[in-house]
């Protein structure tokens, strides 16, 4: 876990920045009265939370990089000794198009590098009243297919798509799951993937999109420009190296990735989970989609601990017992799960 | 004065000078059984509490008086106190006597310390203090989009706050060019 110790050593404090963004977030009014004791109990429990709301007005101040989606870049834009005014979000700056995408020759390393197993042609003519082919993956599985116009599309577990090509348009439903598209370029003819709560267009570009319940659906550009349009929603250009969160009501939340982290969003390709950091409650529920093995815990307080690795979506023993390693724990096959059980 | 505006005062004022404000009250020498830290915090609280900060022209040279009269009323109500710390209040210094290179941060320095403590975060914290504190997405719509229960993503973020708010006041080498800027309002206007 990345956590600053310093910061372990005043409980106060540390209550103080949690009840500070509990408010943040709505308190009801019994919580909102439990504040008040709170505060009211110790002088230096009114003086942590004024500090850490201090604190919090403070850091808005970051609010200024709102047009920078990457944090990476923000100290840049700050150089020491300039006197420069951080540049005003501007609503025409939607476009990350400054960003270097990344170079083809490194796409292609990618996509022959992948282990291609059962290639699936799909063939029908164009120009012909359009019909819906539908593909779909059970849990665990992971299937490609090569689409009539050269667009391969690599479906991960669990997933379902209706591709509906017509004349003008190459239209492609995601009903469910996660996929890849490595879209052909053709004249005149773009390619629109539904995922209902937004659509994303390309001419040529390589996009994954995942939609999966309850987590807001995804988009991640490796290659290329997509325009995406949320439900309801203006629609915004997304350029290769992003990820865009689309959430309830058309908002978005656009974020650039580093290559190692563009990795790891697409590593399913491979048949592997990628974590870094990532809560167990989180990692457990990423093997939940490839298969029917379930971890368990006996102490819900592991869940909230951190884990850091690459491991196989069809081995959820191995991530028990790697989990088990680290944290002290024994991972024991239980009925068709696995409990992880602190060690006696 | 309503509290907002006084938040905002605190937070241009006082938590970019929190650095050299801990580094002086940590020099001092308690009463056993006080920290330095609780210093801070009833610091916090009296100045929160004042009727009125706008007559103040040096706010982390006032906030050390605070601290100062602090320490005096603990001491006072000690039972026992040792001598050491009787003799050290005499000349107990509430002035930064080597002036540290963060005490006069300009706000433009400030930014670049905030934008840098952010760009070492790591993820997924530095994700959820993103969507939270630059995008203002909810708690809630986070955690869906992360796999994470609303209670994780705020537990997560209060740290992120807490461990920012020691490096932000903390300052870091390279400022020191900073302080000769004029107009700096975050700077006490007797330094």
């Amino acid at each position: 876990m990345t956590m600053n110790a310093t910061m372990r050593d005043n409980p106060i404090n540390e209550r103080a920045f949690e009840w500070l963004v509990r408010a943040d977030g709505g308190l009801s009014p019994a919580e909102q009265a439990e504040l008040g004791a709170w505060l009211a109990s110790d002088s230096r429990h009114y003086g942590a939370y004024m500090r850490a709301k201090a604190v919090f007005n403070h850091v808005g101040r970051a609010k200024a990089f709102a047009h920078l989606p990457n944090p990476d870049e923000w100290p840049l834009v700050v150089q020491p000794g300039e006197r420069r005014t951080i540049q005003p979000v501007s609503a025409a700056n939607n476009d990350r198009d400054d960003i270097a995408p990344m170079s083809r020759r490194a796409l292609l390393g990618l996509a022959s590098g992948a282990v291609v197993a059962g290639l699936t042609v799909a063939f029908f003519a164009t120009g012909q009243p359009a019909e819906a082919l539908t593909f779909r993956t059970r849990r665990g599985e992971m299937r490609d297919i090569a689409l009539t116009d050269g667009t391969r599309v690599a479906l991960n577990t669990e997933s379902e798509i209706r591709v509906l090509f017509g004349e003008r348009l190459r239209k492609v439903e995601l009903v469910g799951g996660e996929a890849l598209f490595d879209v052909a370029h053709e004249a005149g003819r773009a390619f629109v993937v539904d995922a209902i709560a937004f659509q994303a267009r390309a001419v040529a570009a390589s996009f994954a999109i995942r939609k999966i319940g309850g987590v807001a659906p995804q988009l991640v550009v490796r290659e290329g420009a997509v325009d995406l349009t949320p439900a309801n929603a203006t629609s915004l250009r997304v350029s290769a190296n992003s990820r865009v969160w689309v959430f309830s009501g058309g908002k978005v939340s656009r974020h650039m990735l580093t290559q190692a982290e563009l990795g790891r969003e697409l590593m399913w390709r491979e048949g592997k989970i990628a974590f870094e950091d990532t809560p167990l409650r989180y990692a457990i529920s990423a093997f939940d989609r490839y298969g029917s093995v379930h971890i368990e815990v006996d102490d819900p307080a592991i869940l909230d601990h951190t884990v850091t690795g690459v491991f196989s979506s069809d081995d959820p023993m191995g991530f028990a017992k790697a989990v088990s390693e680290v944290f002290d724990l024994d991972a024991v096959p239980q009925g068709r799960g696995i409990i992880l059980r602190k060690r006696d | 004065m309503d509290g907002d505006a006084r938040t905002l005062w605190l937070s241009r004022n006082i938590v970019p000078h929190e650095g050299s404000i801990r580094r002086i009250v940590g020099s001092w020498r308690l009463p056993e059984g006080l920290e330095a830290e609780d210093i801070v915090q009833e610091s916090y609280s009296k100045i929160a509490s004042l009727p009125s900060v706008e007559q103040i022209v040096a706010p982390k040279a006032y906030f050390l008086q605070i601290a100062r009269s602090i320490l005096l009323m603990h001491v006072r109500r000690a039972k026992l106190v040792s001598i050491e710390v009787i003799a050290d209040l005499e000349h107990l210094h509430t002035a930064d006597e080597a002036p540290s290179p963060e005490t006069c941060a300009s706000d433009r320095e400030q930014l670049r310390l905030l934008a840098q403590a952010v760009a070492r975060m790591g993820e997924p914290n530095r994700s959820v203090f993103v969507l939270r504190m630059i995008q203002g997405i909810s708690y809630k719509d986070i955690g869906q989009a992360l796999g994470l229960s609303e209670n994780a993503v705020q537990k997560m973020l209060a740290r992120s706050l807490a461990s920012l708010a020691l490096e932000i006041g903390r300052g870091r080498n390279g400022i020191a060019r900073a302080s000769n800027d004029s107009g700096d309002k975050a700077c006490d206007r007797q330094q």
